[in-house]
């Protein structure tokens, strides 16, 4: 069984405030899908291709690749309960 | 990168030639523009012709679009002549699709276009763009519902970052409701605002550009005409700054020798000629007559046409004995038109003057003017016009228009009015007599000439027109057959006017010989009275001499010895 696939990407995914977003993220991902997911992490200003690639504007997006249909959520996850909402 | 002595700093331009007029040269370079505009005013038009034209200019561009999709975008503008993936492939162009995807959420304020940034600093790097547009920025803070602070604090971010880049950026946002105009932030941030409008009135859509703000720079703030043109948007920039139009003498014949000679020598260069007319009177040939002229001598004719096909006009031409065609070959005259009711008048006005700006003629014929009576009425046609004659004299252009009179009072007067801005009115006239129907035309004005004040009779014929030589008679031109009959006529009225001639010499005779006997007789009367007088004033002088003899013979008898002898005797 293929596990939900997900991209977080970041612009500087060192800084405390994305760090933050990925702690934040990666908490309600585990409650969200206890069966286990798929985060890649991808700093753009390491990868500016990757933005180009999936057409990143904003920073912190988190994109999930499967199941279709595919999603974005731009933000920094402080509002958890809007998040369950639309990953639901 | 065009760049204007008289105007700091350096310009960058826009594609639009009249835009380049009103900012002093293009955009400032180097800074941020905004276009602000509803849906559907041109926003986009005038950014990528911004971008098109840099690619010209070996100024690469990169587009963000947050509206359309690139693919979109390029089907649009194909029409227009407009290869956005070719130039793409030549890598003078970058488009960075940001148009929304399906399934795309914001939650909070907590992000920022940091990967927006990184994404055209490797666009431009790629690039070497001189150029950015980002295209209805607005778009997408408003489908991620971002709150005015986070609006203001990206914008700003994003404008800062533009201008550290040394590009020249253009923004586009939609006006009304968004955002982005509503906190005013762009505006304010962006060294040049360009506003464009649209307006529906009657069936027709009329685009308005208006320069908002100019920092640093002299513009005109009034509403310009903006189309979209064929081959992209025109500003009909017309209110020109400096009416100190370039005069030369040189003089334009209209391809009739006679009429040439009864406006001493032809029309002007620079002039506005008005031929008006009843229908059939010829006002096209005249007018056609003019730009072959031009074509003649080697010179560049535009010839619109309202109411005629080029192909109808071409073979009416021919019959009169123009070879229209063979300057069309050569290149020398373009002929055009398009339906009158199509727009409104400040759009046909700037497809006119993106037509005269795209081929450069020498003289511009306008066949007829009255038409646009149908669209406009006689305040709104002449201000048209005035706009026009300006921005052809400006360029030492001549124009011939028609005018179709058709005995209505509403028309008249408009023709009245219209006539008022030409420097020439040639009234063409249909005489009907001894049953034959004729043509008629005389100079009814000719600003600061002399000419001919002549009506003149004139054919048209397989060989052009014709204005032959003059029979001027006592009751007026004499046309056709009419002529003959009047000779015989003349004659009988020679006489008669020798008569006349010898009538007034025999009261004169009369009057002179009344004249001599009335002096005679004032005389005769004047002698008989100073005799009178005259012998009155003897007697008179007279009486004073006794009187004073009397007085001395009293004064002698009173001095001497009072003797009572002499007093008694």
């Amino acid at each position: 069984m293929t596990r939900p696939r997900f991209g977080l990407y970041l612009c500087g995914a060192e800084q405390p405030r994305n760090l933050l977003v990925r702690k934040r993220l990666e908490a309600l991902l585990e409650e969200l899908y206890p069966q286990g997911i798929e985060l890649a992490v991808v700093d753009i200003q390491n990868d500016p291709a990757a933005a180009e690639t999936v057409g990143i504007l904003a920073a912190p997006t988190l994109i999930r690749h499967w199941p279709d249909p595919e999603l974005r959520i731009i933000g920094d996850f402080a509002d958890a309960a809007s998040i369950r909402l639309l990953l639901e | 990168m065009t760049e204007d002595p008289s105007d700091s700093p350096a310009r960058t331009t826009t594609g639009v030639d009249g835009l380049n007029a009103i900012l002093g040269g293009g955009y400032p370079t180097a800074r941020n523009a905004l276009v602000v505009g509803q849906a559907g005013t041109g926003k986009t038009l005038l950014s990528l012709a911004f971008l098109v034209d840099g690619c010209q200019r070996d100024e690469p561009g990169v587009l963000v679009s947050f509206d359309e999709s690139p693919a979109d975008l390029a089907r649009n503008v194909a029409s227009l002549g407009w290869d956005l993936t070719a130039l793409q492939n030549q890598n003078r162009l970058r488009i960075i699709d940001a148009s929304p995807p399906p399934e795309e959420h914001a939650v909070g304020d907590g992000f920022d276009l940091g990967p927006l940034l990184i994404r055209l600093q490797q666009a431009i790097h790629a690039t070497g763009a001189r150029r950015v547009v980002l295209d209805a920025v607005d778009n997408f803070f408003s489908r991620l519902e971002a709150s005015e602070t986070l609006v203001r604090r990206e914008i700003r971010r994003l404008l800062r970052w533009l201008k550290e880049q040394g590009v020249t950026a253009l923004l586009s946002v939609e006006s009304g409701d968004g955002r982005l105009t509503r906190s005013g932030i762009a505006e304010y941030l962006c060294d040049t605002v360009i506003v464009l409008s649209l307006e529906v009135r009657e069936h027709s859509a009329t685009r308005h550009l208006r320069v908002a703000k100019l920092r640093g720079g002299r513009h005109s703030a009034n509403n310009q005409p903006f189309l979209i043109g064929a081959e992209g948007p025109v500003v009909a920039a017309l209110s020109s700054l400096d009416l100190n139009y370039p005069v030369t003498g040189r003089l334009l014949g209209v391809g009739v020798a006679e009429l040439d000679r009864m406006l001493g020598g032809g029309l002007h260069q620079g002039s506005t000629a008005l031929v008006s007319g009843p229908a059939g009177s010829g006002k096209s040939t005249f007018g056609a007559s003019f730009a072959g002229a031009a074509c003649q001598r080697g010179e560049r004719a535009l010839l619109l046409s309202f109411e005629e096909s080029p192909g109808q006009i071409l073979r009416n031409m021919a019959s009169s004995g123009q070879d229209l065609g063979r300057f069309q070959e050569a290149g020398l005259l373009r002929i055009a038109g398009w339906r009158p009711t199509k727009q409104s008048l400040e759009n046909h006005l700037a497809e006119i003057t993106e037509q005269v700006r795209r081929f450069d003629p020498a003289v511009v014929v306008i066949d007829p003017i009255s038409c646009f009576t149908l669209i406009g009425n006689r305040d709104q046609i002449t201000a048209m016009l005035i706009r026009l004659i300006d921005l052809l004299k400006s360029r030492q252009k001549t124009l011939l228009m028609t005018y179709l009179i058709r005995q209505q009072e509403e028309e008249e007067a408009t023709a009245l009015s219209v006539s008022s801005v030409a420097d020439v009115w040639l009234i063409l006239r249909n005489v009907e007599s001894s049953g034959e129907f004729n043509h008629n035309l005389y100079v009814v004005k000719n600003r600061g000439r002399a000419h001919s004040n002549q009506i003149r009779e004139y054919r048209i014929s397989g060989t052009g027109i014709r204005v032959p030589p003059v029979y001027v008679g006592p009751e007026g031109v004499l046309t056709g057959a009419a002529r003959a009959a009047l000779e015989a006529r003349e004659a009988a009225e020679q006489m008669a006017r020798q008569q006349a001639m010898e009538t007034r010499r025999q009261r004169l005779t009369v009057r002179e010989q009344r004249l001599e006997r009335e002096i005679a007789r004032l005389r005769a009367e004047f002698d008989e009275e100073r005799l009178g007088l005259e012998e009155e004033l003897r007697q008179l002088e007279e009486r004073e001499r006794r009187f004073l003899r009397q007085q001395q013979a009293m004064q002698t008898h009173r001095e001497g010895d009072p003797r009572e002898g002499d007093a008694s005797s």
